[in-house]
């Protein structure tokens, strides 16, 4: 309600009406005291003239209220007006946006799964394709390595039983084979035995960088699947995102439907926020945790 | 002869994911996109070892778990879940309905490939 306003007629009118029997008294005492019917009269007059004034501004001042009041009303009311006018254009305004934002959203969601789906599926062939190269190289390195060391031992074996036989035929044969021939050809077979010795040993280093490079190939395969997982993520947050869109739109045409029998509980808002954020921290909260991956594997 | 692994996730890619983990790792793969499609998909089949998600629509993980605890052929079946879920709560109800373990997403592909092969019978 407005205040009442504080002008000098309703404090004449409020300070006079008291003091009303006190003056009538006054004449009364007057009269009795013996003054002339005449000069009672008068004062009577001036007091009913007094209190017609009285009754007059008491009238001004009652219509003075009503029309406060009515202003009030209607400022009230415009206020009202402009209120739902701005939530019937903010109701407009999302009831335009809500679809255009869902179908955006639900584009970028099947764009983004499109492109996860694409990228894992080339993803999964190359991953293919390098296991087997991987795995070959394996085997086949494995394999070769295995068969250079016999054919070096086997080598080895049989230059060495040449050597000792050709000691055996120099004294038996007291010297068939003259001593620089033999030492020509034991140094002949020494070398050679050197220079596979180090090809084995180049062999083995080139074994070793390819082994780890299979490795190196295999964390990063590691490392994209678990970035596919991330942008997996992303197209779940994206489905949130349109599930509260679609979610949104629906309350508001519920809400419109409702027309002036709306009330205040019709918008949940605290359990809508709640819901929301519980989805959100479904599909968000392992991002949030450490490097510690202790957490990421349990048995029970 | 390979050991045949059932994943169950309602996302496409995580279940290619998890399957060329896996695939790479020697094992061979049924897919399937909830509890109810990963029942119907495993009636008949020697399955070795389940991956579970725990959110999806139609059937969630727990309920999937406690019905392959129900089934004769399958109930010693080891089940893995694989989630984004991190609630002790969670764990609990998938520890009861008879789960084996739990592996949080996003995964490293050799923590689930070292909880496999622990699990996994020879």
């Amino acid at each position: 309600m407005p205040q009442v306003q504080n002008n000098s007629d309703s404090k004449f009118l409020y300070g006079s009406l008291p003091a009303l029997p006190i003056i009538l008294g006054g004449i009364i005492v007057i009269w009795q005291g013996g003054a002339t019917l005449s000069v009672v009269l008068v004062s009577l007059l001036l007091v009913f003239c007094g209190i017609g004034s009285g009754l007059f501004l008491w009238h001004r001042h009652v219509n003075e209220l009503a029309q406060t009041n009515s202003r009030w009303l209607q400022d009230e009311s415009s206020k009202i007006d402009a209120v739902s006018t701005y939530t019937a254009e903010l109701e407009r305004l999302l009831l335009t946006i809500s679809p255009i934002l869902s179908q955006h959203v639900m584009v970028s969601r099947e764009h983004t799964e499109q492109e996860i789906t694409s990228l894992s599926s080339r993803f999964a062939g190359m991953v293919n394709e390098l296991q087997q190269i991987v795995d070959s190289t394996d085997n086949t390195l494995g394999g070769q390595h295995y068969h250079l060391d016999s054919v070096i031992d086997t080598s080895r074996d049989l230059l060495q039983s040449v050597l000792d036989l050709l000691r055996q035929i120099h004294q038996l044969e007291h010297k068939v084979v003259d001593d620089a021939t033999l030492s020509q050809a034991e140094t002949n077979i020494n070398q050679t035995l050197s220079l596979l010795s180090l090809a084995l040993t180049h062999y083995r280093s080139d074994v070793d960088a390819l082994r780890n490079n299979a490795e190196q190939i295999r964390g990063e395969i590691n490392n994209v699947l678990v970035a596919l997982q991330f942008q997996d993520r992303v197209s779940q947050i994206l489905t949130q995102v349109e599930n509260n869109l679609l979610n949104l739109q629906k309350t508001i045409e519920k809400i419109q439907q409702q027309g002036s029998k709306r009330d205040g509980n019709m918008l949940q808002v605290d359990e809508a926020v709640e819901h929301i954020e519980e989805n959100y921290k479904a599909v968000s909260s392992p991002t949030n945790r450490g490097t510690d991956s202790s957490d990421d594997l349990t048995f029970f | 002869m390979a050991k045949t692994i059932l994943i169950v996730d309602d996302s496409a890619s995580m279940r290619q994911v998890v399957g060329i983990a896996l695939k790479g790792a020697g094992y061979e793969v049924i897919e399937a996109c909830d509890g109810k499609d990963a029942l119907s998909k495993m009636t008949g089949v020697k399955i070795h070892l389940i991956v579970s998600d725990i959110n999806m629509p139609v059937m969630d993980g727990i309920t999937f778990v406690k019905e392959v605890k129900q089934l004769d052929q399958y109930k010693f079946t080891p089940i893995i879940m694989l989630t984004t879920e991190m609630e002790e709560d969670k764990k609990r109800a998938a520890k009861e309905a008879g789960a084996k373990a739990w592996v949080t997403k996003p995964f490293q592909p050799p923590i689930l490939l070292a909880a496999i092969a622990k699990l996994v019978l020879p």
